[in-house]
């Protein structure tokens, strides 16, 4: 006998007794939605790593971690297109002191980029830079309200990634693989924990820009079960696909329907006693409050005008701001895993202007999310992580033939990337690069490390969360990462 | 990476190593010996594969050392002291090692020190003897050959129905279950007819079947329906996972492919029973036979499921090996049941294949003439299918646009007359926008002509964003439109600055409004909502210009050197009091100079989209002539440019030449599909081993061959797929048989008797039945690999007809009935939910094969996801029409980023690799889906007029027609009343809002009888919306 097959016979021992002798047919909703809900925990618990939960019970009902995690939500701002760290966070006034000189050799290695030549000349950031904060961290004037909060931040100017292109870096940044087809972040989070919230999908994905190079993907389930994977809300009326009645069925025809339907399938049970068919039940009831609760939740005009303000959100449009207001309010409502994409920031050419508008747009709701947060308790349980698929180069992109002047190219050895709450070390700044920014000098932090670290403050030992596919038992980290001890409160 | 699969629950295995480790590694010698037996495969083995493996294992063996194998193991390395001395772990080097406080002693050397509990551990199983059974790997229940068992006996012989009986009974017997008494025929019928076909019976069916009260009654229904063509189509589709068969390419890009042919084989090999053996030869090796004949030749796109990168920048051998690399994954999964693919990197750590039999067996699959990169080759061109019944359709629907047409044209004068009205008052609706500030990233100039409009000159960039700016004192503007004009400065006379051909592709283009004076609001791009142009290149389409999608845009080819118009429409009404700037912007991203070269800009109030359509001034001036003062050639003049312009007549022209289109092109549409070649090289294509799955990186050169594990390749004298196609079915193979009836088993049961039918090997879960496994597998054999005769063996037992009820001692005793103490009961794939719907309301169309079709799907599916590609044919989803609509799910067009919704939501596959069996969840996104998919609304509304037409003259009539319909069987008292009470309340509520009830029925385009009361036909469409969500619906039981 081998595990799933003793947790079959727990649960079997479970339900069958206080489901059956005691429960069936009596309050049979609420004992339904407790083994939906709660029993789960218990089992899962005592083993170190979660189970395939068998199938047929709700695989979203909260599971326990390995151990007692500080985050128990996840607010991903991915900066897709991968922004400028030189003009961001990594100040490097060397680089104004050599700007248009050629890059000195020893430095370049054997270094390739997808559009520039490597000798191409060194590029002096385009905005000043100061430091912010009882904890002193750099950061440049296109970030003014960051600048604000910078003591919650944990700044990670030591990022370093496989990748070098769009599509790839970013299915590596957000399932650890560049292969297309392993599950996502968030969907190993959603497998690991289950989501509070029963009533909006557990692992939540909004887009405030254009399409993603890496695609469906980036939010996959992968092999996991398809139930774990990403629910992209739509624009308009709809987050959620077939969440509106069709025209001429109101809601309260609705709810008759689903009367009718719970009263028939409460028969079946009672004939069949398959105890499925309970599962089901509670499930539609389920879709019913998504019903309700998915067009609430979208719905910002009952948000305070302050609040509002903060974030520059406005009811009803569709922005980053906007986004990062709902992600607050998903969390707030118990689901796992937000994350937004904002793909912007590949700044071939104009870095300056590139910046300066994506800055202009993203860094009021980055700044007013950690403090919306904070305000609401929801900080230390909430880990917010903000960053792009790679950096960008300390040397200048231009080209005539493809119309580029003043530009960075794609830049995978450094890069800055941030995280707040959750359990990360408020006030940090963690790693440096050398003189120019071109490669990390000090405290590395590679991918695999910054998931082992985010899974590691969700609870996770990531060597042990793992899923077993074609006769392997993978895992986020694949056979790497280290959890970084210097993030960590 | 390989984490050992706990054989123990949690709370034993940590019981054992707190006793072991609590009596304290000095003591713990003396002790363990007595203590909890250590069990190798459960304790030892993970942490010898995990820990040790790496450096002393199959594939390097570090200081001599192997840990892999027992006799090895004693041997000891070359230091020559044993690494096991079994019963004394002092004299073992292995725990010195692994205890050892020196750090360059200590084992492992890399990674982490073991855990006081993994050593302690291994040390009590050294003192209680080092029990290591050899060749553990190879010895596995699985490599060995079925032996043919003796049905064991059993008490309640009469129960027995076939073999199968037998060896359930018995396990029941021993584990003091009775079986389930047999279902009522109803059910079983319905449980027949879901299994062998897919879709539930028919009424006629279930009464016919209920009053047979012949012996043989169920074993004809069993024939009958074996001998269906549905048969074939429900079956393939487990096949099709396994063979990841979809309509597209795969990776970022997920071009369709033309591949439908296979699938339609599949489903034939199915109806036509072909032999298993026969099945496996010509999907691996058909066109290696002897005058491969088409077919064999179609079977073979079984290992072209393979995706195809289509995406630039990727190395050619890369994607070539990756997709090697999946045939052999696929090959292991769907005839093995192993993970092959586990040895890609190093040695299997569990299973009998090593790094070098990988490459091995790698060997077998590198000798063919495709690749992984751009190109689908090799294709094969099939006969066209037969496309009767929607040529019927299109020929239907094209009489009657033609009809509306001409009726249209009937009555354009009025029309005329109207628009002239109206224009008259109105005037011109457009207003020309003075430019200025003409701004191109790229570094174009531009010049001010009279005419209002910008000439580009100077620099012509490969990528650029124009913006251009205006004032106007205008507001409550409704929509702008962009002129595109020709010039003979601009290559061929433009209006697009393609030095080829004068095209342009306008990849977006965004306009922002502002106060003149004072602060702007947080957003000052306008949202526009539709775009229409005069003419639109073929998938650049002018709602592409706005669709924020930086890849698609505008075009005008093959219309060149002439004027062409864009209009698009603003969300809302734009405009400041006090005068606004407005900036316009134009995207070109798509590169090699195709930006636009002279344009014109004009914003209008008119409130009427249909007063949208620029009227040309000498009409304009035209007008305000009466028109008995107008002369016949103005009034021709008129005439002529309003019939270009009349919306009505514009749909209607449309609509014919569309279909006209469709008329035309359908029965020249060339089938082709892809198949598998084989070099024609006298030599095969040499194949090394990637030395840590790095092709990159070749180690030694291998040759095709198999798995020392397994019984040798019959003498051939061709080492290639043909031979290891035999080989597999040659009736010696161990795990072929054994692997193919578990899976017929898992389809027909739900589970299979190796619950984990993609993993055969160590890993897997052992069988809940191993005799019956194994007679199974032998009987398949002996039938001549006889697919129907298996699939019959099964339903005829009387474990298949138990009813599936449960009751506490079964719920207790076999809760997930692995034992199969009652009926299998479980809920259907999506496909199934689907075409289940269709049939019980009459939509279904029961062709068998064909192209992939396109049901209703919500707006916008791919762009919403951000794949819509058409500037290299993947455009929006392209909804079927007419009978296509209502194909069974096997049909649908699978696409690999975005299956369809309602399949994925209830757990299909992406089909991007092979997958022998999906999960099954149940889930609020499945009930919203099952409540509010489109198709679903409209089988529910088809199925409320199949009610009100053939239901019978009462109500009550009707509530039992609807149940047994859709459910086989008639209804309890109770449930009558219960549907009936609902339809007395929707009918209340439908009936006293006729609006609501005209809504809902207008899903759809399947037809209405006008005769049908709309509010009874809304109350049976929501009656029939309840019956298709029950759960009794949704699970085959």
């Amino acid at each position: 006998m081998n595990l799933p097959f003793e947790l079959d016979l727990e649960r079997k021992r479970f339900l069958s007794r206080r489901w059956f002798f005691r429960d069936c047919g009596v309050g049979l909703g609420s004992i339904a939605l407790a083994s939906l809900l709660g029993e789960g925990s218990a089992m899962a618990a005592s083993t170190l790593a979660p189970a395939p939960r068998p199938m047929g019970t709700n695989p979203l009902a909260p599971k326990n971690p390995h151990f007692k995690g500080r985050a128990k939500s996840v607010i991903y701002l991915f900066m897709a297109g991968a922004p400028s760290q030189l003009e961001l966070f990594d100040y490097k006034p060397s680089l104004a002191k050599y700007d248009g000189k050629p890059v000195p050799k020893e430095i370049l290695g054997g270094q390739t980029y997808a559009f520039i030549k490597p000798d191409s000349a060194i590029y002096a950031p385009e905005f000043k830079f100061a430091q912010h904060g009882k904890s002193g961290a750099w950061m440049s004037e296109a970030l003014p309200a960051l600048a604000g909060v910078a003591d919650e931040l944990t700044i990670i100017r030591s990022m370093t990634t496989d990748a070098f292109n769009h599509a790839p870096g970013q299915i590596f940044m957000n399932t650890g693989s560049q292969q297309f087809g392993r599950p996502s972040l968030g969907a190993w989070v959603t497998y690991g924990l289950g989501s509070v919230s029963q009533d909006l999908p557990g692992f939540v994905v909004m887009n405030s820009a254009g399409g993603l190079s890496g695609g469906a993907g980036n939010y996959g389930a992968g092999f996991l079960p398809t139930v774990y994977q990403g629910v992209q809300f739509r624009k308009g009326a709809d987050p959620v696909l077939y969440l509106s009645n069709p025209a001429g069925m109101s809601g309260s025809l609705q709810r008759k329907t689903l009367d009718a339907v719970r009263d028939l399938n409460e028969r079946r049970l009672g004939t069949i006693g398959d105890p499925e068919i309970a599962t089901r039940i509670n499930a539609f009831e389920m879709a019913y409050r998504m019903q309700t609760s998915a067009p609430e939740l979208m719905d910002l005009s009952k948000e305070s005008p302050e609040t509002l303000a903060m974030y520059g959100a406005e009811p009803g449009k569709a922005s980053f701001a906007n986004n990062c207001l709902l992600a607050r309010r998903l969390v707030e409502r118990g689901v796992r895993h937000v994350q937004l994409f904002h793909e912007a920031w590949d700044h071939h050419s104009d870095v300056k202007a590139g910046v300066k508008t994506q800055a202009g747009i993203t860094d009021k709701p980055c700044a007013a999310l950690i403090r919306d947060l904070k305000q609401r308790g929801l900080l230390d349980s909430t880990l917010v992580v903000w960053g792009g698929e790679f950096g960008r180069t300390p040397q200048v992109e231009a080209s005539m033939e493809l119309g580029r002047s003043l530009g960075r190219d794609h830049h995978p050895q450094a890069f800055t990337m941030w995280m707040a709450g959750g359990g990360s070390k408020a006030g940090a700044t963690v790693g440096e690069t050398d003189e120019f920014g071109f490669n990390v000098v000090r405290d590395r932090v590679h991918v695999h490390d910054l998931h082992a670290t985010i899974m590691h403050l969700l609870g996770f030992d990531h060597e042990k969360l793992t899923f077993r596919f074609q006769g392997r038992d993978y895992r986020l980290t694949d056979v790497h990462g280290q959890v970084i001890q210097s993030l960590l409160a | 990476m390989f984490a050992p699969h706990s054989q123990l629950s949690p709370r034993r295995r940590s019981n054992l190593w707190i006793t072991l480790a609590a009596t304290g590694l000095s003591l713990l010698t003396l002790q363990a010996a007595a203590g909890p037996k250590v069990d190798f495969r459960r304790d030892v083995e993970p942490v010898l594969v995990k820990r040790c493996s790496e450096c002393h294992g199959q594939d390097k063996q570090k200081g001599g050392l192997r840990l892999d194998l027992k006799s090895a193991a004693l041997k000891g390395g070359k230091s020559g002291k044993p690494a096991v001395t079994p019963g004394h772990a002092p004299m073992s080097a292995m725990i010195e090692r692994i205890q050892s406080t020196d750090p360059d002693e200590v084992m492992p050397s890399k990674g982490e020190r073991l855990t006081p509990e993994q050593i302690a551990v291994l040390t009590a199983w050294i003192e209680q003897g080092a029990d290591w059974p050899e060749n553990e790997a190879r010895r596995h229940w699985a490599f060995q050959k079925p032996e043919r068992p003796t049905p064991p006996a059993v008490k309640d012989a009469a129960w027995v129905r076939n073999e199968i009986d037998r060896f359930v009974l018995a396990r029941l017997e021993q584990e003091g279950l009775h079986p389930q008494v047999e279902a009522d025929r109803a059910t079983l019928l319905r449980r027949l007819s879901l299994d062998l076909t897919g879709l539930p019976p028919t009424w006629d069916e279930v009464q016919a079947f209920i009053k047979d009260s012949s012996p043989t009654a169920y074993e004809a229904a069993v024939d009958r329906l074996l001998a269906s063509p549905h048969y074939g189509e429900h079956m393939a589709r487990g096949w099709l996972d396994l063979a990841r068969y979809a309509d597209s390419n795969g990776y970022q890009v997920d071009l369709a492919r033309s591949i439908w042919p296979y699938r339609d084989w599949v489903i034939r090999a199915f109806n036509e029973n072909k032999r298993f053996d026969q099945f496996t030869i010509d999907q691996l090796a058909g066109d290696l036979l002897p005058n491969p004949t088409a077919d064999q030749r179609i079977a073979t796109g079984f290992n072209r499921n393979t995706k195809i990168n289509d995406e630039g920048g990727g190395d050619a051998e890369e994607y070539r090996v990756k997709a090697v690399k999946d045939r052999l994954a696929t090959f292991g999964t769907a005839w093995l049941g192993l993970t092959l693919n586990c040895a890609e990197c190093h040695s299997h750590k569990y299973d009998p294949i090593s790094h070098e039999e990988y490459y091995r067996l790698y060997a077998f699959f590198n000798n063919t003439t495709d690749g992984g990169n751009y190109s689908s080759a090799p294709n094969l061109g099939v006969p066209s299918p037969d496309r009767r019944r929607i040529l019927a359709h299109l020929e239907a629907a094209s009489k009657s646009a033609r009809s509306q047409l001409a009726a249209a044209e009937k009555t354009l004068a009025a029309r005329q007359s109207e628009w002239e009205r109206r224009t008259r008052r109105v005037g011109d609706v457009w207003k020309t926008l003075p430019l200025v500030k003409p701004n191109s990233t790229g570094g174009s100039s531009y010049t001010n002509l009279p005419d209002g409009s910008l000439l580009a000159t100077g620099v012509n960039p490969i990528y650029d964003t124009i913006t251009v700016e205006s004032e106007t004192d205008l507001t409550g503007i409704t929509a702008v439109m962009l002129e595109v004009l020709p010039d003979p400065s601009l290559p061929k006379n433009g209006p697009g600055r393609w030095g080829q051909t004068g095209n342009f592709i306008l990849d977006e283009f965004g306009v922002s409004a502002a106060p003149r004076i004072g602060p702007a609001p947080a957003e000052t791009n306008l949202v526009m909502v539709r775009a229409r142009a005069d003419w639109e290149q073929q998938y650049y389409r002018a709602e592409h210009a706005i669709d924020r999608n930086p890849k698609t845009g505008w075009a005008i080819g093959p219309k060149f050197g002439e004027r062409h118009f864009l209009i698009a429409e603003f969300k809302e009404p734009a405009g400041f009091a006090g005068g606004s700037k407005l900036s316009f912007r134009f995207d070109h991203y798509h590169g090699n100079s195709h930006c636009v070269g002279r344009f014109r800009i004009s914003v209008t109030r008119e409130k009427d989209p249909n007063a949208l359509w620029p009227v040309p001034s000498e009409v304009r001036e035209a007008l305000p002539i009466p028109l008995a003062r107008r002369d016949a050639a103005v009034n021709a003049k008129i005439a002529a440019w309003y019939r270009t312009a009349d919306p009505e007549l514009r749909q209607w022209e449309r609509e014919v030449a569309r279909l006209d289109q469709r008329l035309q092109e359908i029965p020249k549409e060339k089938a082709t599909t892809l198949v598998m070649q084989e070099r024609s090289e006298p030599t095969p294509r040499v194949t090394h081993i990637h030395n840590r799955g790095n092709f990159l990186d070749p180690g030694r050169e291998v040759t095709a061959g198999v798995p020392e594990a397994f019984p040798p390749l019959p003498a051939v004298a061709v080492t290639n797929r043909l031979a290891l196609a035999r080989w597999l079915v040659s009736g010696d193979n161990p795990l072929t048989a054994r692997v193919a009836v578990n899976r017929h088993w898992e389809h027909t049961f739900g589970t299979g008797i190796v619950k984990t039918s993609e993993d055969f090997g160590r890993q897997g879960e052992v069988p809940s039945h191993p005799a019956l496994l194994d007679w199974l597998a032998s009987e398949f054999v002996r039938s001549g690999w006889d697919t129907k005769a298996l699939q019959k063996l099964l339903v005829m037992s009387a474990t298949y007809r138990q009813s599936a009820a449960a009751d506490p001692v079964r719920l207790e005793k076999d809760f997930y009935n692995r034992l199969l103490s009652r009926g299998p009961r479980f809920r259907m794939d999506g496909e199934m939910i689907r075409d289940q719907a269709l049939a019980v309301s009459g939509l279904l169309n029961p062709e068998v094969g064909g192209p992939s079709v396109y049901p209703v799907q919500i707006p916008n599916l791919w762009k919403e996801i951000g794949f819509l590609r058409p500037e290299i044919g993947m455009d929006e989803w392209p909804v079927s029409e007419g009978p296509e609509l209502y194909r069974r799910g096997v049909y649908t067009f699978w696409r690999r980023v975005c299956t369809y919704p309602t399949f994925a939501t209830f757990d299909a596959p992406s089909r991007e690799v092979c997958v022998a069996r999906r999960p099954r969840t149940n889930t609020p996104l499945q009930a919203l889906a099952g409540l509010n998919d489109p198709t679903l609304l409209e089988a529910a509304r088809a199925f409320a007029q199949r009610v009100l037409t053939e239901g019978g003259g009462t109500t009550t009539q009707q509530v039992e027609f609807a149940f047994r319909t859709c459910l086989g069987r008639v209804p309890s008292v109770s449930e009558s009343a219960r549907l009936r009470a609902f339809l007395d309340q929707q009918l209340r509520s439908y009936q006293s809002d006729r609006k609501s009830a005209a809504a809902l029925i207008a899903v759809g385009t399947a037809v209405r009888p006008a005769s049908l009361d709309p509010s009874r036909l809304a109350a049976w469409m929501m009656v029939a919306n309840v019956l298709f969500n029950l759960d009794e619906t949704l699970t085959k039981g």
